[in-house]
Formats: structure tokens, sequence, C-alpha cells
């Protein structure tokens, strides 16, 4: 019994914050004008609106990067979260929004049992997404998107059978889509929290090198 | 000036949170945030934007608008409409609205928003965090909105209300007693009620206590135009009043313990009374049934404190004067006297306990004594007198034997008292030497003093003495007659 309470109790943060990449990747994706604003619909989420994309396709397409994540976070350690706009013509990255993700924490049971801080960390981190495109150049037609996850061979190693049996498996990213050339890089926002810190900035190219 | 610097104190922070902080200024959050007037925080929006906007290097920020006004619904119907726009459609909206009630700058921020959730996100978290203070920084105002805190201390209100509600048993207490005093007064008057007789025993002894200072100067004022003598007996009143009817009983023992020999004397003057009593029983109209034990001490008491010449037992003797005076107020059936009596009840709350005294052990006492009492309250020798004229206002020999005791003369001093001197000799007990007496008492009262003695001789006299006597045979008799009705 312990050992499934101890289970489920680390779960919730991983929940937790696969819940938000979930949430940002929707936020990012409307922002960034790469999807008409049409396939998008206001959800509550952290007592906010947010914005979601309602395409079948997007909807399980990050479905499966969130349940990927999940296990991942849920057998190792994940050290970056990239969603990456890309060129749709060259497929080279355009911006790049990193989300850097600590360590998760066990403190929050006693400090902040009921997640309020959390919650609010959260809403100013989706706050922020949604005014970044003040900080960043105008949003370019004809783009698409990809995610990066930056986590440690072995847990990689560890989910790759599962990733296989649900027919979602995940490659190593290519060497054009990782590197950016004159690239600026845009703090977008950081949070400390008793779950867990993070930080995300985007990295954009430059005028000249677009 | 300080204005001045204050705006430009506001604007520099409305800039550093634009430009540098990349944050979206509503006209609530910067209210909240610079604790301004939500009216002030849209002035200062408005000059910002005027300000910056002449700038085209600073230009590159994006305002929403509050519209309000009346317009049109789909189905025609008029609607007052508010909208939160951008900038850019603001001139469409004024001109869809027919009149425009009111109109600001709702926000101002660098980016472009492309819905209100943004909005609604920051004013979200701020708000959460002064809910208290967004109700003063509005120039909307609700009287009757209170804070829920305020209301909130409901243990310490019923702390409170409990503690109001003793205060408040405590004065009906007082009330009921005070009431019951004065009805008691009253009622007394009529019917002797013995419950409440006691009942203000209880209810007077609170205001013995507060009242002794009330009590001693009106007795002092009763007993100046007195004998000097009389001014040291009434600073030992108080004390004396203190105790009730258990005084009686104490005094009775120190009575006994002094007068032996009188004991004696009395005991012969009881035979003696036992043979006259027949006679006294048809002279009266007050004839009482064969009194009880208690009865007899008292009187034995009685006959003591004459044959005593001691200060302490005047002092005593002035105990039996205020039961006695009570008594009056008690027996006496004229209400116009009740009301004179209840004044005085209320300066002396005291008297109000002799008077329960009284009821309990001498209520038999006549209107003729009650004249005598407050005529001549501080004189000794008149309250033997009333005494013996009691006892023999109660019917019996023995009340015969002590009116020759009352058989002191009187006579008006100097000062214009009337003074009874002692008279220690024991002479005849013939029922005619008692007339005598009871006929001399009258006369005395009123040209002692007071106009309320003389009102209420006339009157008082034979209905108080039945009515003192009356509560326990009309019990019986009430208790038969409702038998027999069944």
């Amino acid at each position: 019994m312990t050992t499934s309470t101890e289970g489920l109790e680390g779960n919730v943060s991983v929940n937790i914050l696969a819940e938000f990449v979930e949430v940002a990747i929707h936020c990012i994706l409307y922002n960034r004008n790469v999807y008409p604003q049409g396939t998008f619909e206001k959800r509550i989420k952290y007592n906010v609106p947010v914005q979601m994309c309602l395409h079948p396709d997007v909807c399980s397409y990050i479905t499966n990067i969130i349940e990927s994540l999940s296990a991942l976070l849920a057998e190792g350690r994940v050290n970056k979260i990239s969603v990456v706009i890309l060129q749709e013509e060259t497929a080279k990255p355009i911006e790049r929004f990193v989300l850097e993700i600590g360590e998760l924490r066990e403190r929050w049971k006693e400090t902040d049992p009921h997640l309020f801080q959390t919650e609010q960390a959260l809403r100013g981190f989706l706050l922020k997404l949604n005014v970044s495109d003040a900080l960043l150049q105008p949003s370019v037609k004809g783009t698409t998107w990809t995610v990066h996850i930056d986590t440690l061979e072995s847990t990689l190693v560890a989910v790759e059978e599962k990733f296989i049996q649900k027919d979602f498996p995940w490659v190593e990213a290519d060497d054009q889509q990782k590197t950016m050339e004159k690239a600026k890089m845009v703090p977008i926002k950081s949070m400390t929290t008793d779950i867990l810190n993070m930080q995300m900035y985007v990295e954009e190219i430059s005028k000249d090198s677009s | 000036m300080a204005t001045n610097s204050e705006d430009t104190l506001i604007q520099e922070n409305i800039e550093e949170y634009i430009n540098d902080d990349n944050k979206i200024v509503t006209c609530r959050w910067l209210s909240l945030m610079l604790n301004l007037n939500i009216n002030d925080a849209k002035r200062a929006l408005n000059t910002f934007v005027k300000h910056h906007r002449n700038k085209p290097a600073d230009g590159l920020f994006n305002v929403t608008y509050f519209i309000a006004g009346l317009g049109k619904s789909k189905d025609g119907e008029p609607m007052h409409k508010c909208v939160v726009v951008p900038e850019a459609h603001l001139e469409e909206v004024k001109n869809s609205l027919s009149i425009v009630t009111s109109c600001h700058i709702y926000s101002v921020q660098r980016a472009k928003l492309k819905d209100y959730t943004s909005l609604y996100l920051t004013d979200y978290d701020i708000i959460k965090n002064n809910l208290e203070k967004c109700q003063l920084l509005s120039s909307i105002k609700c009287p009757r909105a209170t804070l829920r805190q305020q209301s909130k201390p409901s243990v310490k209100s019923e702390g409170s209300s409990s503690e109001i509600k003793f205060e408040k048993d405590e004065q009906m207490a007082v009330i009921s007693s005070k009431s019951a005093t004065s009805s008691s007064a009253k009622g007394v008057s009529k019917k002797a009620e013995p419950k409440g007789s006691i009942a203000n025993m209880f209810a007077s002894a609170g205001k013995k206590d507060k009242g002794d200072e009330k009590t001693s100067p009106v007795s002092a004022k009763v007993n100046e135009p007195t004998e000097p003598s009389t001014k040291a007996k009434v600073k030992s009143k108080p004390t004396e009043k203190k105790g009730g009817v258990l005084s009686l009983f104490s005094k009775q023992e120190v009575k006994n313990a002094e007068n032996a020999e009188t004991n004696k004397e009395k005991a012969s003057e009881k035979e003696r009374s036992k043979a006259s009593a027949t006679k006294s029983n048809t002279s009266s109209t007050k004839s009482n049934p064969p009194k009880t034990s208690q009865t007899k001490e008292k009187k034995n008491m009685k006959k003591r404190t004459k044959d005593s010449g001691d200060e302490d037992e005047e002092i005593l003797e002035r105990k039996h004067r205020r039961r006695i005076r009570t008594d009056l107020f008690d027996s006496s059936d004229e209400e116009e006297y009740v009301s004179d009596v209840e004044e005085e009840m209320e300066m002396s709350p005291v008297a109000a306990g002799d008077a329960s005294d009284e009821e309990d052990t001498m209520g038999e006492k006549g209107d003729e004594e009650k004249q005598v009492k407050e005529s001549v309250v501080t004189e000794d020798v008149k309250e033997k007198e009333n005494i013996t004229t009691n006892s023999a206002n109660a019917g019996g020999c023995r009340k015969r034997k002590r009116t020759q005791k009352v058989a002191s003369k009187t006579f008006v001093d100097e000062d214009g008292f009337i003074v009874t001197t002692k008279v220690t000799e024991w002479e005849s007990e013939s029922d005619d030497e008692v007339m005598e007496v009871q006929e001399q008492k009258p006369v005395i009262a009123p040209t002692k003093k007071n106009s309320v003695a003389q009102k209420a001789e006339p009157k008082g006299k034979a209905p108080s003495k039945k009515a003192a006597v009356s509560p326990q045979k009309g019990k019986q008799t009430s208790l038969m007659a409702f038998f027999k009705k069944k």
C-alpha cells in the first residue's frame, strides 16, 4: 500500500508538469499563429481561460507527446522541453520555446498541500506566454512545429519500448533543428515553487539571418 | 507640486511596467498596484497614452478602451452595451452606439492582444490578492455592503450577548424587585401577602447594602428634630437593620438573658391576660384567635424593652420602630397614604425589608401605630407605646397588660415634639385602660408632625388591623369554600 501511495504521490508532480506543458503548447500554437484562430477554443484551466486547439490530429499529437513526457518524467530526468517553430519549406527552426525543468520536489506536501501557490505561478507563466508577442518578432506564415525533449539516454532506453508499443516512437532530433544561427534568447518567465523550479525562454533567429 | 510629482512618479511607473516588464497595465491593476482610485488610474493611463503617443519611439504599445452606451441588439431591441475593444475598433464601436455613456482607456500593453484572456489573467491574481482593497479603491460604493470580517466575530458577539443577557436579567431582577417592593407596599396594605413580603426581603437585601447611605440620611432627617441622644442611635441603625428576621430572634435571646426577672413578671401577666382574654375579644373588633408561642415571645420582648432603660435596649427598640413603620405602610389600606409611603420606601429600601419582616412577625399592627411612628419616629418611648398598642390591637389579655406599660406619659417638649416618658409601673389590666391608650395614640400622631400621618389616621385603624390579622383566616375560609362548592 505504501508503495502504491508513494507512486501516486510521485505522479502528482509529474501530472502537474505534464498538464502545464500541454496547456503551454496550445498557448504557443495559438499565439504564434501556427494554426488559424478558428481552430482554437477557450477552456478553463487554473481558473483562467486558455486557448485549446480542437483539431483532432493536433490534439492526438499533443496527447501522445504529453504521455511520452509523463513516462520520461516518471522513469528518469527531463532537462528541457522545447517547442520548436520550424519554417515549413526549409524545416529550419525560427523560434524555440524552451522550458527548463528542475528536479521535482516533494516539499509541496507540507508547504503547499492544496497547490495554490503552484497554480498561481503557472498562471503567471501563461500570462507571460500570452504577452510574449511583444518581445518576439512578428509571427511568420508557413510554419510548422515540433517538440524536442532533452533527457538522459538511460531514461529513453527505459521507456523506449513503451513508445514503440503506443506507436509513437521518439528519435534523436536532427542537428538542423537543434542549431540556430545568430539566435537571440528572450527570457519569458521563471518560477520557483515547492514542487519544481522552471524557467522559460525563447530562442529566435535575428531578422538578418532570416 | 506634490500632485505633479506624484503624477510624474505614476507615469514613470506605468512606463516601467509596460516597456521594461512587458506587462499589461489595466486601470484596475494600476489602481491596486499603486493604491490609486480607479478614476485616478484611468486618468493616469490617459495621460500616459497622450504623452507617449507623440513620441514615435515610445509609441509601440497597444491600447484597449472600455466603451459603454446605448445600442441595439441583433433583434433590433435597444440595449446597454459595455465593450472592451482594441483601439483599432474604437471608432467602429462608437458609431454603432447611439449614445456613448462612458469611454475610457481600459489597458495599455505592448503586446497585441488577440483576446481578452490576457486581460482577465492580468486582473485575476491581483484582484484575488486584494479583495478587500478593491471596494475601497472603487468609485462605486454600496453603503450596505460590509466586509464579512466585521460580522464574523460571532464567538465574541455570543459571549458579549450572553453577558448582555445576564446584565439584562439582573436589571430585570432589580426592576422586578422594585416593582415587588412597591407592589408589596400597596398590596400588603390591602392584603397581607407573606410570599411577596419574603420576596421583598431578598429583593431589598441587595438594596440595603447600597441604600444604607440613603436610608441613614433619611432617618437622620427624621431624627434631627428629636433629642440629640437619638442621633447616636440613628448611626447604629444600619447595622441593626441588617439582621432582618434573624435579628428578631437574636434580640429575643439577648433580651431573655438580660431580663430573666421580667420574664417571671410576664409569666404572671400572661396568666392574668388569659383571664381577661375574653373581655378583650368582645371589646375590640380586632380580636384574634389564640396566638402562637412566637407572638407571646414577641410580646415578652416588648415588655423587656420597656423595662430596660439602657442604650442597648433603646437600639433594639429602634429596630422595632422600623418594623412598625413598615407595618404601617404595609397594613394601611389607603392608597394615598401608601403612595407617600412608597416614596419613603424608595428612599429607604431597608424599610421594605422591614415591612416583610413585620408581616411575618407582627402583621397585626394598626394605623394608629403607624401614624405615631411616622410622626414620632425617633422617640423610644413612643415605640414602646406602639408596641403595646399593637399587642393590644392584636387581641389578647396580654395586650392589656402591655397597655399598662403604655401608660407612659406624653407631653410636648420645647421643640414642639411630643415626647413620651417611660412608666415602669404596672397598672390595671382592664379593657378600659387599653381603650384609653388606643384613644391617646391617634391624638398623639397628628399633633406630632406630618400631614401624611394626619391623613392616614382616621381611615387606617380598624381596616388595617383586620387586614394584617386576616391572612391566615382568609386562606382557611377560602379553601373551605372551595371544597364546599365542589
